[in-house]
């Protein structure tokens, strides 16, 4: 047989050829293989560029001649094994290409497994939240485009604890743990790369809530105002500090302290401390309000008598918790709190002589305010001159009060006094007391006169025209009997019954005839009569003989001589409708009064209804007061008041000088509020009035500027006050 | 006493007729009544009033910062209450409160000494003067806001006045350089008889017992001089003031019953001093007015101030307006009486 030996040669050089031909392409299998089928791609994109090494896994990778991606051909194909190859991708435009293995057998058959898409790097447009704690575990909605292939997603250099990719524009990653506060850039990784930083991609690691260790000091006053240093952690970024509902100016000296002010509290008592950043409310410290001791302002009226029981005001500050209020180491009584700056308490017996006032509360003692107890003695008279007051006590000595200018008080000095001081040298033996002007005057039980205070135009009767501090013999008087002064001038009835004047004689008001200023004392000419009572007013003087019939004399223009004419005289002019049975008279500010078988009479200026008829027309006639019936005195000053059973008072009410409760003129009379039962006589000053009852006890109200209603006082009084207090 | 007697009866007897009043003192000065009363009421017969003023009590024109500079001529204050007291005159001097002294006389930016309350007393006790107000600071009462200012400026002035022995300065109230309005003429009106406001008409009762109370008054002028033909009439003047017409001004002095004439008069000099151009000049010299010429004002000639006041209508009672305003029962409804503190 020596044709097979053709045959077994061919066949091995086929064997040998096949054996060269793997040896040549590598993988390569001498055997016939079957064709290649792809089943999956490690990397299913990539950029576009190309460039990214794809590992394919199918079957048949033997003899392999090339990989296509789509038309395109793969690089630096490597057969791992039959079933594993890796290649380059080639570039192409976006897309999404078949991935082709093509060997000697034949080519892979396109499938869902062999798709590989060409597309971009991912990019980011929002991350939300964009901050969270450093302590990570924020889940971050991601939001961009190209989230193809996403291979992971980084927190600055740090990888997210975790991702879910929920669709091509849009994941979710938790935040990892930050390495410190402050931003960092959010990244999303696919197959075809990084997303590039932008500003819409950052996250911030947020600072920690902050937290409090202390705060000194821990306590301090009301008012606020002090600084106080917080201790604690986490202040950097601090938005607010409070102080209970209060907020408070702060500065932030760093991440562990804050330096706040304290703001004012309405009440005592602690308040939490609260620091507020974005990262949240820090827990609570306790800061210490301390109620302020109190502080005392005045106590009025600062005196009274020693029997007490009066209710003095207080005013100040600080009344909070009020404990008691204490005369020296007495307790007051009913102590009533109207607010923390204001409250009233009855006063307590003591004996006479200054005592010290203070204030207790919980929070302290305030310090001491005077108050004095004295005793004002029973009064048997009293007169009132423009703006001061004096009382003629029992034992016939003389107590004055207000104002002091000239000196009119008599105690030697020019100081204005709120309650009575007793007169230099009058101590006792006085008769009776006369005041007007700035001017007073005191008849003693001798039948002298003596008199003090303004003395401008000889009104002293002392020879000169110097003010005088204590009281002096009027020159050249003769014995008197009773004495009245007026705004400038004073008069006296002698004991004849004549009558002197001295002092301003402007208008006639002397009495004279002449107009001759006379510094000591002067007959009045042409009384026919012996004069049984004396008036003077501020320009003109009105007598009442003993007849009972009134003459004036001296300034006229407003009516105020009463006999229908108008015009100065300087010689007394008998009133022909005050002819007879006239038992009172009262001379004021261009008008008179009197007291006509129980009727009050007026007449002379009324532009305020000081005259009672209920106008306001001037009268150079009486006029009759109306509704005042069985008058007993009558008194006028800047305003006229009347003793009808009780007192009533008409005219202007400045001040409340009507003492009616109310400052609103009067032109019919109005009863004074404020007097007991048993008033026995009355007195008007130019803007005050003065009542004085059967027991002694003296009242004033109207205008206290120079603290002429003795209560101790310079507050104005609506109605009548207890001189003394 | 006879004769206190008999004008007792008198007074007890006479019927209700008009009398002059018989005050008129023969004591230090004479003060003429006030007018004619009446026994049915008003005055029957309405006199004719006049009132003559010297604003801001200047005592004397001077020159100097210290006031030192005193011509011959310039005439102080007394000389010419005495000038008035020769023809049985009296005059009111308008006082500003801070600008008064207790006894000296204190100079005022070196154009005027100011008198002190002892000199207004002095003339007041020897010459029979009167005072009324011209405020307490001369504060300009338009640009002020309260009623506390206005007070402070005007009301308040009444009682130093009368402290000092012018109770009656209520009559009248000047406002700073004439500077009113009506709110300070309003709130003024309430405390003082009338507010001084300058013109050149007489005061009639209706008109001045009328709010706001105007008390029209002659501001005296000295200046330039009016004769064409003479350097005076364009001398220089501060506000080209030419001095007073002396035949305008006896003219104004004559008023009818029951008007009232208010003259105001600042220094008056006599003779001659410096030269045109001086700031403190003047000459007098001429017998006739139109020749005269002062280098101020406020500077004028005492003869020519004389010549006018004594042109005046003789039958008018001159008098201060506080007389006044009683007589034409204008008190102010915030009149409190005297003294105050």
């Amino acid at each position: 047989m020596k044709a097979p030996r053709r045959s077994a040669v061919l066949a091995v050089l086929l064997m040998v050829l096949g054996l060269l031909a793997g040896a040549l392409i590598p993988g390569g299998s001498a055997s016939a293989a079957p064709a290649p089928s792809v089943s999956a791609l490690a990397a299913p994109s990539g950029p576009l560029k190309g460039g990214a090494r794809v590992r394919v896994t199918g079957s048949g990778f033997v003899g392999v001649r090339r990989v296509y991606f789509g038309a395109a051909l793969g690089t630096a194909v490597n057969v791992l094994s039959p079933s594993t190859l890796e290649v380059t991708t080639p570039a192409r435009g976006a897309g999404v290409v078949p991935v082709k293995v093509v060997t000697a057998a034949g080519a892979s058959l396109p499938s869902s497994s062999s798709r590989y898409t060409y597309v971009a790097p991912p990019a980011i447009t929002g991350v939300s939240p964009a901050s969270g704690g450093l302590a990570g575990g924020t889940a971050v909605l991601v939001t961009g485009m190209r989230f193809v292939g996403v291979t992971g997603v980084r927190f600055g250099a740090r990888a997210a604890t975790s991702w879910t990719l929920t669709s091509p524009t849009t994941l979710v990653a938790i935040a990892p743990p930050g390495a410190s506060a402050g931003g960092i850039d959010v990244r999303v990784i696919t197959h075809s790369g990084w997303s590039a930083p932008t500003p819409a991609d950052v996250y911030t690691y947020a600072a920690p809530s902050p937290t409090l260790t202390s705060i000194a000091p821990d306590a301090g006053p009301l008012v606020g105002g002090g600084t106080v240093t917080i201790s604690g952690a986490g202040f950097v970024g601090a938005t607010s500090v409070t102080f209970g509902e209060s907020p408070s100016a702060f500065e932030v000296v760093d991440d562990t302290t804050i330096s706040a002010t304290v703001p004012p509290a309405a009440a005592p008592g602690d308040f939490s401390v609260v620091v507020t950043s974005p990262s949240g409310a820090s827990g609570a410290v306790t800061y210490t309000y301390l109620g302020a001791a109190p502080e005392l302002g005045a106590v009025s009226p600062n005196i009274g008598p020693t029997a007490g029981g009066n209710r003095i005001t207080i005013s100040g500050s600080g009344f909070r918790d009020v404990q008691g209020v204490v005369f020296d180491d007495l307790e007051a009584s009913e102590v009533t709190v109207e607010s923390p700056t204001r409250l009233s308490a009855l006063a307590p017996p003591h004996a006479a002589g200054p005592v010290t006032v203070r204030v207790r509360t919980a929070y302290g003692e305030s310090g001491p305010s005077t108050y004095t107890y004295a005793d004002v003695p029973p009064a048997r008279a009293l007169a009132t001159g423009s703006h001061h007051s004096c009382l003629l006590d029992e034992d016939g000595g003389v107590r004055c009060w207000g104002w002091n200018a000239h000196g009119q008080l008599g105690d030697g000095s020019t100081t204005s006094r709120s309650a009575p001081v007793p007169v230099l040298g009058l101590e006792s033996g006085v008769q009776a007391i006369a005041a007007g002007g700035a001017t007073t005057c005191a008849l003693r039980a001798d039948a002298t006169v003596l008199c003090w205070g303004w003395n401008a135009f000889g009104q002293l009767g002392v020879g000169d025209s110097l003010d005088r501090t204590s009281p002096e013999p009027v020159l050249g008087l003769g014995a008197a009997r009773a004495i009245s002064v007026g705004s400038g001038h004073s008069c006296a009835i002698l004991l004849s019954g004549a009558v002197a004047c001295w002092g301003w004689n402007y208008s006639g008001q002397l009495g004279t005839g002449d107009r001759a200023d006379a510094a000591a004392p002067t007959a009045v000419v042409g009384l026919v009569e012996a004069v049984s009572a004396i008036a003077a007013g501020d320009e003109h003087t009105c007598a009442v003989t003993q007849a009972g019939s009134v003459w004036c004399w001296g300034a006229g223009q407003m009516g105020q001589l009463g006999d229908g004419a108008r015009g100065e005289s300087s010689l007394p002019r008998p009133v022909p409708a005050m002819s007879g049975e006239v038992t009172a008279l009262t001379a004021g500010v261009m008008f008179t009064c009197a007291v006509r078988s129980g009727q009050s009479w007026c007449w002379g200026r009324n532009a305020a209804g000081q005259l009672g008829d209920g106008t306001r027309d001037e009268r150079a006639v009486p006029v009759a007061v109306a509704g005042l019936s069985a008058a007993s005195g009558i008194t006028a000053g800047g305003s006229t008041c009347a003793l009808a059973g009780v007192a009533y008072c008409w005219g202007a009410n400045t001040f409340g000088r009507l003492g009616d409760g109310t400052d609103t003129s009067r032109t019919l009379p109005v009863a004074v509020i404020g007097l007991p039962p048993g008033v026995a006589a009355l007195s008007a000053g130019a803007e005050h009035a003065c009542a004085l009852t059967q027991g002694g006890a003296l009242f004033c109200w109207g205008a206290n500027s120079q603290g002429q209603l003795g209560d101790g006082t310079l507050a104005p009084r609506l109605s009548a006050v207890r001189v003394g207090g | 006493m006879l004769v206190a007697a008999a004008l007792g009866l008198l007074a007890l007897s006479s019927p209700a007729v008009a009398r002059p009043d018989p005050g008129v003192a023969p004591g230090p000065f004479s003060r003429p009544g006030p007018g004619i009363t009446s026994g049915t009421g008003r005055e029957v017969a309405e006199p004719a009033y006049i009132s003559l003023l010297f604003s801001r009590s200047n005592w004397q024109a001077v020159s100097g910062a210290d006031c030192s500079i005193v011509a011959p001529g310039a005439r102080t204050l007394e000389q010419n209450a005495q000038d008035l007291a020769d023809r049985g005159l009296s005059a009111t001097a308008l006082v500003v409160i801070n600008r008064t002294a207790a006894a000296d006389r204190t100079c005022f930016r070196g154009y005027t000494s100011q008198a002190s309350w002892a000199d207004l007393a002095h003339l007041r006790d020897s010459y029979g003067w009167s005072a009324n107000s011209q405020g307490t600071a001369y504060r300009d009462m338009t640009v002020m806001t309260s009623d506390a200012e206005r007070f402070a400026e005007s009301a308040a002035s009444l009682a130093p006045l009368a402290a000092h022995g012018f109770p009656r300065a209520w009559g009248s109230f000047a406002f700073a350089n004439n500077k009113q309005e009506s709110l300070s003429q309003a709130f003024v009106g309430r405390y003082f008889g009338f507010v001084r406001r300058y013109d050149s008409l007489r005061n009639s009762r209706a008109e001045a017992t009328a709010a706001p109370y105007l008390m029209r008054t002659w501001s005296l002028n000295g200046g330039r001089c009016h004769n064409r033909a003479l350097a005076c009439y364009d001398m220089p003047v501060l506000n080209d003031r030419r001095s007073a017409n002396v035949d305008l001004v006896r003219t104004y002095l004559n008023p009818e019953p029951g008007q009232w004439s208010v003259l105001q008069a600042y220094r008056l000099v006599e003779g001659t001093h410096g030269v045109i151009g001086d700031t403190y000049a003047w000459d007098c010299s001429s017998a006739d007015w139109r020749d005269r010429w002062t280098s101020q004002p406020e500077i004028s000639c005492r003869n020519s101030y004389l010549e006018m006041v004594d042109g005046r209508n003789l039958e008018a009672v001159v008098t201060d307006p506080t007389t006044i305003a009683l007589a034409w029962g204008r008190v102010p409804v915030d009149y409190l009486g005297w003294p105050r503190p």
